[in-house]
């Protein structure tokens, strides 16, 4: 993994599973409800539209984790249904599957809700969460500029995130998909781009992604050699 | 040997028609387990929305750092979900194996108002069996 400031990020990033992830989305939640960062690799379906769709997701993840702390079995003192919890107070989930996609979950000390949504056959992700964070705590925290509780505009951040994506989380087409926002890439990479209805199809051309796509095991919709 | 804590039934409104409560620690109340009952019929429902593709039928499994949560949906709705020690394997195979009884003893009743909870006793002895059974043991027993 580059880092651009040749900082060490700790831990290093977690070896991918052997099942192979597909990352669908990415949430990321303050204490408070506000969506500090969503992107978006491969969803297919809209239900609602963006705010919606993140209020829905808090709002389910909130009475999820109020649910698993009163239905804990081994804790006999547990507060009522509904009642907020602190974080890290009471059970907690890290991860549900449905039959169409697996989301995993993590909240930090300080209230940040990191949330994946993957193929469903992923593997434990939440060491991948726990890298994020670290990622997250690098570019975006210790951001003098950055304000706390408004969207995360860190480009570095982003592409951080889409370079460890390219590199352990294997996408349905083999090719990196990116909302239609502009980015500025460090020279080592290429940018292709094929325009499709939904977004602009971004293809990260460097060595590391480069061996993740000959290794890809999904249907391929179109190879940067084949442009 | 696999442990299982408690397993619910609700019926396709969201109601509570059948709770078991096996665990020693973790019990709780009539009013509780249906708010319980009620909460996890709307986050199934609420799951399905925030799906990215097509034909997302609900939560299946919920994994906690104490729990797991597996849950099953039968085709008119019913949803029989049991809670149980997290890394158990077979959940599913014996979640189906309690919609048998469930179809047996339950819906073959003739005394039985559908949707309303259930109080069959040979529907008890059976799911005692079946859980006792050496693949699965009861907690605190």
């Amino acid at each position: 993994m580059q880092f651009f400031g040749g900082s060490e990020i700790s831990p290093s990033p977690p070896v991918p599973t052997a099942t192979g992830n597909n990352a669908h989305m990415m949430y990321v939640f303050n204490r408070n409800g506000v969506c500090l960062l969503y992107k978006e690799w491969n969803r297919p379906l809209h239900t609602l539209n963006p705010q919606q769709d993140h209020k829905l997701m808090f709002g389910l993840l909130f009475s999820l984790k109020s649910l698993t702390a009163k239905m804990d079995p081994i804790n006999a003192d547990k507060g009522n249904l509904g009642v907020p919890q602190l974080p890290g107070q009471g059970c907690s989930f890290h991860s549900f599957r449905t039959n169409t996609y697996k989301l995993s979950f993590m909240e930090t000390p300080s209230g940040i809700k990191i949330i994946l949504v993957t193929h469903p056959k992923t593997g434990d992700l939440r060491e991948s969460l726990k890298y994020i964070y670290g990622l997250y705590v690098e570019y975006v925290v210790k951001n003098p500029i950055y304000s706390p509780g408004s969207p995360i505009k860190s480009e570095l951040f982003n592409t951080a995130l889409d370079q460890y994506d390219c590199r352990y989380i294997r996408f349905w087409s083999s090719v990196a998909i990116a909302p239609r926002q502009g980015f500025i890439y460090r020279r080592r990479y290429t940018l292709r781009a094929i325009e499709s209805q939904h977004c602009v199809f971004h293809y990260l051309r460097g060595e590391s992604s480069q061996r993740d796509v000959s290794n890809c095991p999904y249907p391929r919709m179109i190879f940067p050699h084949e442009i | 040997m696999a442990a299982i804590y408690s397993l619910y039934i609700i019926n396709k409104s969201g109601g509570l028609i059948f709770y078991k409560d096996c665990g020693t620690k973790g019990r709780m109340d009539t009013n509780d387990s249906l708010r319980v009952a009620s909460l996890w019929h709307s986050m199934h429902a609420i799951s399905q929305q925030l799906s990215p593709v097509n034909g997302c039928s609900g939560i299946e499994l919920l994994q906690a750092d104490t729990f797991d949560l597996h849950c099953f949906q039968s085709l008119p709705g019913t949803k029989f979900f049991v809670v149980c020690e997290p890394g158990t394997p077979h959940m599913e195979s014996l979640l189906r194996y309690i919609y048998e009884l469930y179809t047996d003893f339950v819906l073959k009743n003739p005394f039985y108002e559908i949707e309303m909870p259930i109080r069959c006793e040979l529907f008890d002895i059976n799911l005692t069996l079946a859980v006792q059974s050496d693949r699965v043991a009861l907690l605190g027993r």
